[in-house]
């Protein structure tokens, strides 16, 4: 056994003294052939891994197969279109995560009643500026990153990135940057933000920025203010129709 | 009972492996949707987060005494949702080792090779056509990352020697194995 296999071995035990440690690290920079030997003794090191972890994913592919199987069987969806199941389970899923979207400090029954308005709650999607998965942020794009950074849910980034797009003239900014207030739990700065698009001459969400804004004050504890833009809402359109019917129920 | 689970789970039992996949699955989805709303890609990031720990803990590198297995799985998963958005690859692992806190001593032999490198996924190949010993040896000592005393023990071989030589000459038939598929191009 050479002295040079013997480096390299304890190398990849991660048992190379101080010393060993610096002959092996000069022999890598002059010596091309012990180089390749550790080269080729790391790729092969790299080549278990993912073959390892090839098996490991099928394996665990198989499992969530079955989870996702028995899911189905358990809860038989009906057929409506795809977004509409999205936005019943997001609903569901925001029921379930209440507890994380809501501060833990205040006692249970006095949060009770705006958990459950939260729980028709979910952020609108970017709809606006379609993000290209593949390309790299690009920070003179402001606006791109802005929405990169509320599509990933880092609302506090997004907050400040629409804050320094206010002179932009783009209605909808004042929209998204409403539903990115109501993530950060600043429901009258959010109110404000849907009052100014509706205010503005922005068409693309009038109805969406009343449905935010009814939700907004639910959550926030203000049921008459609430009321009252569901109330406009069932009034001017049919959006979010059956929400906003079950809503008015329980407000009653 | 967690601490039974991960014990079997370092001694690669696939079970052990099933149970807390299914066990932390929902709560991990919960928690990560926070961060994250395509389900899909979550699932695969809690996969891959799964497979992590599967590793850590076969070498015996799995140290929960700061938090639970939980604590412990979120952060993991926090960490790769966000090196995966950031990296905007879907389909690719991500490089579990750049992990700092969790992985220290071998992430610098891992800086100069790429990882679509041809000579890998030749070897990726050349691996399965390794005779079983050689392939249970060197599994052992690159993947789980046994010493050579450790394998010495484990494969019954009489001396440290014994191994290191078969070790060599495996080393030496893998090479041999992707050099001849490189000719025959």
């Amino acid at each position: 056994m050479s002295i040079h296999e013997e480096l390299i071995i304890k190398y990849f035990e991660g048992n190379l003294s101080d010393s060993e440690r610096e002959v092996f690290e000069d022999l890598l920079e002059s010596d091309p052939l012990f180089k390749e030997e550790v080269v080729f003794q790391q790729k092969t090191k790299l080549a278990f891994q993912n073959n390892q972890r090839k098996v490991l994913k099928g394996f665990l592919n198989k499992i969530e197969n079955d989870i996702q199987e028995s899911e189905k069987s358990t809860a038989k969806p009906k057929s409506r279109r795809l977004w509409s199941i999205m936005a019943v389970a997001a609903a569901l899923i925001s029921i379930l995560a209440v507890t994380y979207f809501v501060k833990t400090s205040t006692s249970q029954s006095d949060d009770e009643i705006s958990q459950n308005f939260y729980a028709f709650y979910e952020p609108y999607p970017n709809v606006v500026k379609p993000i290209t998965r593949g390309e790299i942020v690009n920070p003179e794009e402001l606006e791109i990153a802005a929405f990169i950074a509320y599509e990933s849910s880092d609302f506090k980034q997004a907050d400040s990135l629409f804050a320094e797009l206010k002179n932009q003239q783009k209605e909808y900014i004042l929209f998204y940057r409403g539903i990115t207030k109501i993530e950060l739990e600043q429901y009258d700065s959010a109110n404000m933000l849907f009052e100014s698009y509706l205010y503005s001459e922005g068409m693309q969400f009038r109805d969406q920025a009343k449905w935010y804004m009814a939700l907004s004050y639910l959550v926030k504890g203000d049921s008459i203010k609430g009321k009252e833009e569901l109330v406009k809402l069932r009034k001017s359109s049919g959006y979010k129709m059956e929400e906003v019917e079950r809503l008015l129920l329980k407000l009653d | 009972m967690d601490n039974n689970l991960l014990d079997r789970l370092s001694l690669g039992d696939n079970t052990a492996l099933e149970e807390i996949y299914r066990k932390y699955r929902a709560p991990f989805i919960q928690f990560a949707l926070k961060y994250h709303t395509d389900k899909n890609q979550i699932c695969d990031i809690y996969q891959d987060v799964i497979i992590a720990l599967y590793e850590k803990s076969m070498k015996q590198k799995l140290q929960l005494s700061s938090g639970s297995l939980k604590t412990y799985l979120f952060s993991m998963g926090k960490f790769m949702l966000f090196t995966r958005l950031k990296k905007n690859s879907n389909t690719d692992f991500i490089d579990i080792e750049n992990d700092q806190d969790l992985f220290e001593g071998l992430v610098e032999s891992f800086e100069f090779i790429d990882e679509k490198d041809p000579q890998v996924i030749l070897l990726e190949n050349a691996l399965e056509s390794l005779g079983k010993k050689c392939q249970e040896l060197l599994r052992l000592f690159y993947y789980e990352e046994k010493k050579i005393a450790e394998i010495q023990v484990l494969l019954a071989y009489n001396h440290t020697d014994v191994v290191k030589s078969q070790k060599s000459r495996c080393l030496k038939s893998l090479r041999e194995s992707i050099e001849l598929k490189l000719k025959n191009r």
